[in-house]
């Protein structure tokens, strides 16, 4: 059995008189310490795979299997459980706390988990040692993005999430947030999972899984990832 | 250009936004609302007062007199400047049979303090009444109501009838209140209420009341200043006119009060006589029916007596016809023997007759021949006879004159022998011993004149032998010789005729015996007939008498018959008399009785009429003796009697209007502050939007107008809102909780055009002009900019970090909180204020309510023991001391203690108002605790009397601004400025107290100590038996007044009542205030980091943590709010009891722990409720939305 499976996973909107299928019969499969990318246009259905993956919002048929636990009957509060335990999230916008320094933003995350990383540590990681007492005001989207990984991983989770981490980077900040992700996997050996619609990020997944139309086009597994340093968009 | 586009966004800008629009527009209500309504309600009350008052016309002035108003005073009335009219009423306190609910009965005015007719009508006939309203429902029209009136001190009543009929119900225009209608003398000492009759049923010579009206005071609004002046000038003028009347109408009314108790007088007098001539006459009566009473006995002994005496009479009479009748029968026998002896003597007789008549014819032939014989012998006797007789002739004169001399001879020595013997017989007695000289002399006197008498009659004697006796003798003897020789002459022839004689005598001598025995025979027949006769005679007589006796007998014994029967019909007729006299008697007996009777039951009870009536006169006297000068009050109508409700009513609307200079400038400041807040949040949240106006061309004007409209629309709809519910809902409200203590009419509500501009103005000031200021500043940077999110307020550093060892020990979440406290500083101050001021006014809310609620109890709880006072007349008589002190010691009263009892003046406070202070001077101070806990408010440190210092109310201080050790100057009651020394401060909540011991009172009043009063604690302290009780003293001619404390607990709970309503409210706005407040900066909050928050919740916090991230600032902030909020309403509160409470009345100023946990426990559930809202609002926040956004 796979780390996670996703199966039959459907996800209906209401927008007024019509039905949106989100996700339409959505299967696959991710094996532990993978490092999946997700990869569709806008509107394929991947932020919907993400946020139910996340455990951010609830599927409407099918089953999410993390670990073995089917989040997909999760209550709001098993899911936030879920969520404070083993997801750790990257976001496109850092959504790092203004009022609160590159530690304490890790802080913010780790303090609410038993068993986290030392915050200072998990900065240290991804190269920021010495930006620990900065607000993000003072820091650069990089570095931002590199405290909002920090403060992901800090807390050890299952899964890494990471949305379109380098959707508000430039291309040489964007590869260096990428390394730092894949170093989580295969040094930390973390199940990180990367939903873009950049096609170019694609090779450096264990697993493509490519989403059209709400539905799965096709699930590609990778051998032999590419190095961060290969790739060029 | 219409910029439609643009006023579409303007509008949609607004749709999006309902909660902060709503927030601007409830601040903007709030604050108007509570600043319109304040300034309006004081206002519309007094509007509506002033129109009742003017619509009833009340007197814009009042005069009273104790004694009335006579012609003299109306005089002077009538001739006030600038009067506009005066109209002259009659009044009288009674009370309503039976109970000891008072009523004032006024006269029905003609156009002067009319009455409003709330039911039914006006009386129109004597015995037509109407009742206060307040009554209606105890009484319906057509009832009849019956009140008894006490008669005043001359005993004069005023009424003409008591018993009335209700015609209808009124409101007074001069007696506003229902609660406290003032002090009256009747019933319980407190005026229950009022009622109107016709002035003819009134018998008085002066009016009780003058109202007049000024014509300078017609159109004036009279809680205005010019209305005061104008009215305390009139005061002052006829003030200064009625000057010299108190001493002329004293002189009058002394004057007619003598004659009437003169009159009364000699009414007592003669009711006296009356009684005691029905006395008289009784015991006359008495007299006259013993006299009867004994007459009839006397007369019934007579008549029996009588009848004895008659019965013995009739009984002997009885008895001697029984014996007449024995011997009328022995008569009758006898008469019948004599009868038959009769008859036998008869026979005899006829017998003898016979035998008679033959003797008779012999005798009779002899006596012719016998006749013969003497013829011869009678001439020869004749012949000697003759020679005889001439011998006897001779002889005779010899022997008359022989015998003339012997006699002669004889006659002197009888004489003389007789005289003799007189003398010896005087000699004798002469001898006799002891003989008294008077008859001594008398019997020398007579022996002197019988030797006299015996010597000339010896003498004559003498005389008479030698003259007369010897010659005589001499003739004599020779006469004598012839004669015998004549003498034998004759003596032979004589010797011649004896022959003769003697044959003749022989014959004769047959003859007679023939005839003796004849005669016997005759004399015997004679006497057997004699006999006889006499016998038949007697027997005739005896039948005579016999049948004289039986008829005798027989009429006698009618006779006795008919004394039976008369002495049957005298006895009847006695008796009946006697009867009817004891009838009459027995009839006037009972008359006699029941006069009596009647005089015993009538007497005592005229008895006591005329004690009572003499003790009532001697009191009158008395008290026309007392009787001091009038006194004249000219009473506006706040002052006059009855005149609590407009005081009450005053006091009220000063209240409000006090309060509505502090509450609605906290309101204004805290809601202005908040609106500013979320303009500029607002601005803010617009920016990038403002950005793209600009970028596409349209101006800054364009840009801003869109932030005044929306400001403008919020600001004036809640203003208007707020507006129009201050002018109508908060009058409303006040007049809701003042209104059941009053009669005047609904509260008329009137638009005030001044206090709506100015909610508008500072609506403009505190939204629009916010908003305009917020624009502006942004638009001040460029297009590009503002195209730019505004970059997040920096993180910063706080000054708490640097205090390691804290920063160290507080928790992240902790450091998270304080450090976003920090970082939003308009928003934490904004916060802070809104709470604070929330707290502040609910917090003063609360207190005051507090202070006021606990006012009574505490004031009659825990300060002020005794029920009432009652104060003594002066000069009372024994009589009435004892039935003052027989109630004063008798079943219901629990304790008392003696005391001098004073009302004492001072003027203090703003309006410069005559304070009326309590002087209680106890006998001891022993045990004075027991009345009157003195103690100080705050320690309740019991104060000690001192000898020369008084102890002075905590209100009385704080208006004149004194503390212990101070010296004031009060006026007494009969107005002389006395200085007393303050050496303590007692706590006391409401009316002035001075209260000191008997040495400070003779220091300060230079006046020997007397007690006139008493404090009174009864056994059922309840307000019912309290009236009772004072009814009971009033009742006395004793008692000057009750003093109680329900009058003052009344009209304070109707302050009370009202103040702790408009509290409600101004707690409920104050509450609602908090819930916009907090719910405006949390929903701020809330929209300024809703990224931060999404992020917060997508790392896995939970639902509460999420809240708590962001809520522990308000929490913490409310907290400090609340703190601040304490301090601020500490300040509000002082102010508004330094402000509104009444002159004589204090607030506790006593912070109670309530006051603080409500408002902690309010702020605390709204702050609560809100983040229930927010718990919820974040939940359903789309966290993947925000995620995506950029800020």
């Amino acid at each position: 059995m796979s780390y996670i499976e996703v199966k039959h996973n459907y996800k209906r909107y209401q927008m007024g008189e019509t039905e949106i299928l989100a996700n339409n019969d959505v299967s696959f499969e991710i094996e532990k310490g993978e490092l999946a990318v997700i990869l569709g246009a806008s509107g394929a259905g991947k932020s919907t795979v993400l946020n139910i993956l996340g455990g951010m919002d609830t599927n409407s048929e099918g089953d999410v299997i993390i670990d073995g636990q089917n989040i997909a009957n999760y209550n709001a509060k098993q899911l936030t459980e879920y969520r404070r335990k083993d997801i750790g999230f990257v976001f496109q916008f850092y959504n790092l706390v203004p009022n609160l320094t590159a530690k304490e933003n890790v802080e913010l995350a780790s303090e609410i988990v038993e068993g986290a990383q030392d915050s200072a540590q998990a900065l240290k990681d991804v190269g920021l040692a010495n930006r620990i007492d900065n607000f993000p005001a003072q820091l650069s989207g990089g570095e931002q993005q590199r405290v909002a990984i920090a403060r992901a991983v800090a807390k050890n989770p299952k899964i890494l999430l990471c949305d379109e981490p380098t959707g508000a980077l430039d291309y040489e900040t964007g590869k260096q947030v990428l390394q730092i992700v894949q170093d989580m996997c295969r040094k930390k050996g973390a199940t990180v999972i990367i939903v873009t619609h950049n096609a170019a990020i694609a090779p450096i997944g264990n697993r493509v899984i490519h989403l059209r139309d709400a539905r799965i086009q096709r699930v590609e597994i990778n051998a032999h990832p590419e190095e961060i340093a290969n790739i060029e968009w | 250009m219409s910029k439609k586009i643009l006023w579409r966004d303007i509008l949609q800008s607004i749709r999006k936004s309902k909660g902060r629009f709503l927030s601007i527009f409830g601040l903007m209500l709030l604050g108007s609302f509570a600043l319109v309504g304040l300034k309006v309600a004081g206002p519309d009350m007094q509007i509506t007062e002033a129109n009742y008052a003017k619509r009833l016309n009340a007197a814009d002035l009042t005069v009273v007199s104790n004694y009335g108003l006579d012609k003299s005073d109306r005089e002077i009335l009538n001739d006030t400047k600038g009067l506009k009219k005066v109209e002259y009423g009659y009044l009288k306190d009674v009370v309503v049979k039976n109970t000891k609910t008072s009523f004032r009965l006024f006269s029905a005015p003609k156009s002067i303090s009319t009455y409003e007719v709330k039911k039914g009508r006006l009386p129109q006939h004597n015995d037509e009444i109407a009742l206060d309203y307040q009554y209606a429902s105890d009484y319906k029209v057509g009832q009849t109501i019956r009140f008894s009136e006490k008669a005043d001190a001359t005993g004069n009543k005023v009424l003409r009838r008591t018993n009335f009929k209700i015609v209808g119900f009124v409101y007074s225009g001069e007696i506003l209140s229902d609660v406290n209608l003032g002090q009256t003398t009747a019933g319980t000492g407190e005026l229950k209420g009022y009622a109107v009759v016709l002035p003819a049923v009134f018998d008085s010579d002066v009016y009780m009341t003058a109202r007049m009206t000024f014509t300078n005071l017609a159109n004036v609004n009279p809680y205005t200043d010019t209305y005061q002046d104008r009215l305390q000038a009139h005061k002052d003028k006829l003030n200064q006119e009625l000057k010299s009347q108190p001493t002329q109408r004293l002189a009058a009314i002394k004057a007619t009060a003598q004659k009437l108790v003169t009159k009364n007088q000699r009414k007592l007098d003669d009711a006296q006589q009356k009684l005691d001539d029905a006395k008289t006459k009784l015991s006359a009566a008495r007299k006259q029916l013993d006299a009867g009473a004994a007459e009839i006995k006397t007369k019934q002994q007579e008549l029996d007596t009588k009848v004895a005496a008659a019965n013995k009479k009739l009984a002997d009479g009885a008895a001697q016809l029984k014996q007449a009748q024995s011997q009328l029968t022995t008569a009758q026998q006898q008469l019948t023997q004599a009868k038959v002896q009769l008859d036998a003597g008869q026979k005899t007789l006829t017998s003898k007759q016979q035998e008679l008549a033959a003797a008779k014819q012999k005798l009779q032939t002899a006596k012719t021949q016998l006749d013969q014989a003497q013829q011869q012998l009678t001439s020869a006797k004749q012949q000697i006879a003759t020679g005889q007789a001439t011998l006897t002739s001779k002889q005779r004169e010899l022997n008359q004159s022989k015998q003339q001399l012997i006699a002669a001879n004889q006659q002197y020595t009888a004489g003389i022998a007789q005289l003799q013997q007189g003398l010896a017989a005087i000699t004798q007695q002469l001898q006799t011993p002891n003989l008294p000289e008077a008859q001594q002399a008398a019997l020398k006197q007579k022996q002197a004149e019988l030797q006299a008498q015996l010597q000339q009659t010896q003498v004559k004697y003498a005389d008479f032998k030698n003259t007369t006796y010897n010659p005589g003798l001499q003739k004599i003897a020779a006469g004598q010789k012839e004669l015998t020789a004549n003498q034998q002459t004759l003596q032979q022839k004589q010797h011649e005729l004896q022959q003769g004689q003697a044959t003749y005598n022989t014959k004769l001598a047959t003859y007679q015996q023939g005839q003796q025995q004849y005669q016997k025979g005759a004399t015997e027949l004679a006497q057997g007939e004699q006999t006889l006769a006499q016998k038949t005679q007697l027997y005739q007589e005896n039948l005579a008498k016999y049948q004289a006796g039986q008829k005798s007998f027989q009429q006698k014994q009618a006779e006795l018959a008919q004394g039976k029967a008369e002495l049957a019909t005298q006895k009847a007729n006695g008796e009946q008399q006697l009867a009817t006299a004891r009838t009459t008697l027995a009839q006037k007996e009972s008359e006699y009785q029941q006069q009596e009777q009647k005089y015993q039951d009538q007497a005592p009870t005229a008895r006591r009429e005329i004690a009572a009536g003499q003790a009532t006169l001697t009191n009158a006297k008395r008290k026309i003796k007392q009787l001091t000068a009038p006194v004249y009050s000219l009473n506006s109508r706040r002052e006059m009697p009855g005149g609590e409700g407009y005081k009450i009513y005053t006091t009220v609307s000063e209240i409000v209007a006090a309060l509505a200079n502090v509450f609605p400038i906290f309101f204004y400041f805290v809601a202005a502050l908040v609106t500013f807040t979320t303009m500029g949040r607002f601005v803010d949240e617009e920016r990038i939007n403002s950005g793209t106006l600009r970028a596409l061309g349209y101006d800054n004007r364009d840009v801003i107008r869109k932030f005044t409209f929306y400001s403008f629309m919020s600001s004036m709809l809640g203003t208007l809102a707020g507006v129009i519910l201050g002018h109508t809902l908060l009058p409303l409200i006040i007049h809701n909780a003042y209104h059941s203590g009053f009669t005047i009419p609904e509260i008329e509500l009137h638009f005030h055009l001044g206090i709506t501009l100015v909610a508008f103005a500072l609506a403009l000031l505190s939204a629009v002009l916010p908003a305009y200021i917020a624009a502006k500043s942004e638009l001040n940077a460029s297009a590009a900019e503002l195209l730019l999110p505004k970059p997040p307020a920096a993180g910063s550093k706080i000054l708490l970090e640097r205090i390691t060892p804290i920063w160290r020990r507080m928790s992240f979440t902790h450091k998270v909180t304080a450090r976003n406290i920090f970082r939003y500083k308009k928003r934490m101050l904004m916060t802070i204020f809104g709470v604070a001021g929330a707290v502040a006014l609910l917090f003063t809310g609360y207190s005051v309510r507090n202070s006021v609620a606990g006012m009574s109890e505490t004031q009659f709880g825990d300060i002020i023991h005794y029920n009432m006072i009652v104060a003594q007349n002066d000069h009372l008589t024994a009589d009435q001391k004892t039935d003052y002190q027989n109630l004063l010691h008798g079943q219901a009263i629990a304790q008392q203690a003696p005391v001098h009892y004073e009302e004492l003046t001072k003027v203090a406070g703003a309006n410069h108002d005559n304070q009326e202070i309590k002087l209680i001077v106890p006998q001891t101070t022993k045990h004075f605790n027991d009345y009157i806990d003195v103690r100080a408010r705050k320690s309740h440190d019991k104060i000690t009397f001192s000898n020369d210092g008084v102890i002075i109310s905590e209100r009385l201080s704080t208006l004149l601004n004194v503390k212990v050790g101070d010296t004031i100057t009060i006026k007494d009651a009969d107005n002389q400025s006395r200085k007393i020394k303050i050496s303590g401060i007692t706590e006391m909540y409401m009316g002035h107290f001075i209260l000191m011991n008997q040495s400070a009172y003779q220091k300060f009043f230079s006046t020997k100590y007397q007690t006139n009063g008493n404090l009174i604690i009864l056994k059922n302290g309840s307000r019912n038996n309290t009236e009772t009780q004072a009814a009971k003293f009033m009742k006395l001619s004793a008692t000057a007044g009750v003093v109680q404390n329900t009058t003052l607990t009344n009209q304070i709970a109707t302050i009370v009542k009202s103040l702790s309503k408009i509290m409600m409210v101004l707690i409920i706005v104050a509450a609602l205030l908090a819930i916009v407040i907090l719910y405006n900066l949390t929903n701020i909050n809330v929209s300024e980091r809703i990224r931060e928050l999404s992020t917060v919740k997508v790392l896995g916090f939970f639902d509460n943590e999420v809240t708590m991230y962001i809520y522990r600032e308000t929490i913490l902030l409310t907290l400090i709010g609340i703190l601040a909020g304490f301090g601020i309403g500490d300040v509000l509160y002082r102010y508004i009891l330094a402000v509104v409470p009444p002159d004589d009345v204090m607030f506790n100023p006593a912070l109670a722990g309530l006051s603080f946990l409500r408002p902690v426990v309010m702020i605390g559930l709204i702050t609560a409720i809100l983040g229930l809202v927010v718990n919820r609002k974040l939940r359903n926040i789309d966290m993947l939305e925000a995620l995506k956004s950029v800020d």
